[in-house]
């Protein structure tokens, strides 16, 4: 049959010269590989070339990113919580009686050693909010001292204390007394 | 096998290249023939000659030099070519239209035009054939060979062998009726 003769022929081999030097190159690589004469360059490249190598260093690389930013975001977080635990110190360190005497220190500072002092506004209104709220801790210290103590001896300060009145008070035991409860 | 042929056997398994060069030109033709019975697709050819020789190279040392050297690279691409026929076979479908069909494929064979000559024809059909009638339709009707020798070459018997062939033939014919380019 014509058909079954024309289906036993092939096409023609194309450069068979180079077929055979492709066959060659490739049990060439294949012999030496296994007997570990291909150069270790070639072997780089080779491993390089491969999809796989390639695709596991860039995962690694991005792994080790990864791992730098979260280390990275932690230290920042560390760093933001002491700040702001020194900050908190440093508020709960600083009592009016510490803030007033920085203050007076302040003040004294101020002093040029002539008759006038020059301070800024902001300065004098502390000084002066805290010397009010002396005055108001001392009335009613005051008020307490004539409740718990003088209403035993008759005494009011409404009527004044003299010298010698105060002197006697703070002689009499009892007196002393009150006052060290107070 | 001859006596100048087990020399040069004998060398190339020893490691000589330029021995196994010579195998190579004497064999690859028949080899590349082969193989393009079988896939059909002149480049596939090319890529199974190259990886059958390169796997004879690697197994030289396990060939029987009182055996047939020629049904040992029958076997080789025949197992090369196996697995690449059954992919082709489990993704490939035909649809009929008449006398027009279109087989789903790249081979350059595939996209000639349908009122190519009556021997491409065949080729197309015996496509769609399983792979073992395939490989056998190809290696008795196409590469001529003896049915011990493609059995053996299989690993079936002769029987098998000539089942697969008839079916095979059965098969070609069958659609070429169907198609009306015979009656």
């Amino acid at each position: 049959m014509h058909a079954i003769e024309d289906l036993k022929t092939s096409p023609p081999l194309r450069s068979p010269d180079d077929l055979a030097d492709n066959i060659l190159y490739a049990v060439h690589r294949s012999h030496f590989k296994n007997t570990g004469v291909v150069s270790f360059f070639d072997g780089m490249i080779e491993a390089l070339s491969r999809s796989t190598v390639r695709f596991a260093m860039g995962g690694a690389v991005i792994l080790l990113l990864g791992i730098f930013v979260v280390q990275e975001a932690i230290i920042l977080r560390r760093i933001d919580m002491l700040e702001r635990r020194l900050t908190q110190q440093r508020a709960v360190g600083e009592s009016p009686l510490t803030l007033l005497a920085n203050e007076a220190q302040l003040l004294r500072s101020l002093n040029n050693g002539g008759d006038e002092i020059i301070i800024d506004r902001k300065t004098l209104e502390k000084l002066l909010t805290a010397f009010d709220n002396l005055q108001l801790k001392n009335k009613l210290l005051l008020k307490l001292f004539e409740e718990k103590t003088l209403s035993t001896a008759g005494v009011s300060l409404d009527d004044g204390l003299t010298g010698d009145e105060l002197q006697k008070l703070l002689q009499d035991k009892t007196v002393l007394q009150k006052i060290h409860n107070l | 096998m001859s006596n100048e042929n087990k020399a040069v056997l004998q060398k190339a398994l020893s490691g000589d290249l330029d021995a196994f060069r010579d195998i190579v030109q004497t064999h690859q033709q028949f080899v590349y023939q082969a193989a393009f019975h079988l896939l059909a697709n002149k480049e596939d050819a090319r890529d199974a000659t190259q990886e059958c020789f390169v796997r004879v190279w690697k197994n030289l040392h396990a060939f029987d030099t009182t055996k047939k050297f020629t049904t040992w690279l029958y076997k080789i691409i025949v197992n090369l070519c196996y697995d690449d026929l059954r992919r082709a076979y489990k993704r490939r479908k035909v649809a009929f239209d008449g006398k027009e069909f279109s087989i789903a494929g790249d081979s350059d064979v595939e996209k000639e035009t349908i009122n190519s000559d009556l021997a491409q024809k065949i080729r197309l059909i015996s496509k769609g054939l399983k792979p073992r009638q395939r490989i056998i339709f190809a290696l008795r009707d196409l590469q001529e060979l003896e049915l011990q020798e493609i059995a053996g070459i299989l690993n079936i018997s002769v029987g098998a062998v000539k089942s697969n062939l008839f079916y095979a033939r059965k098969n070609i014919r069958k659609k070429m009726h169907e198609m009306g380019y015979i009656s």
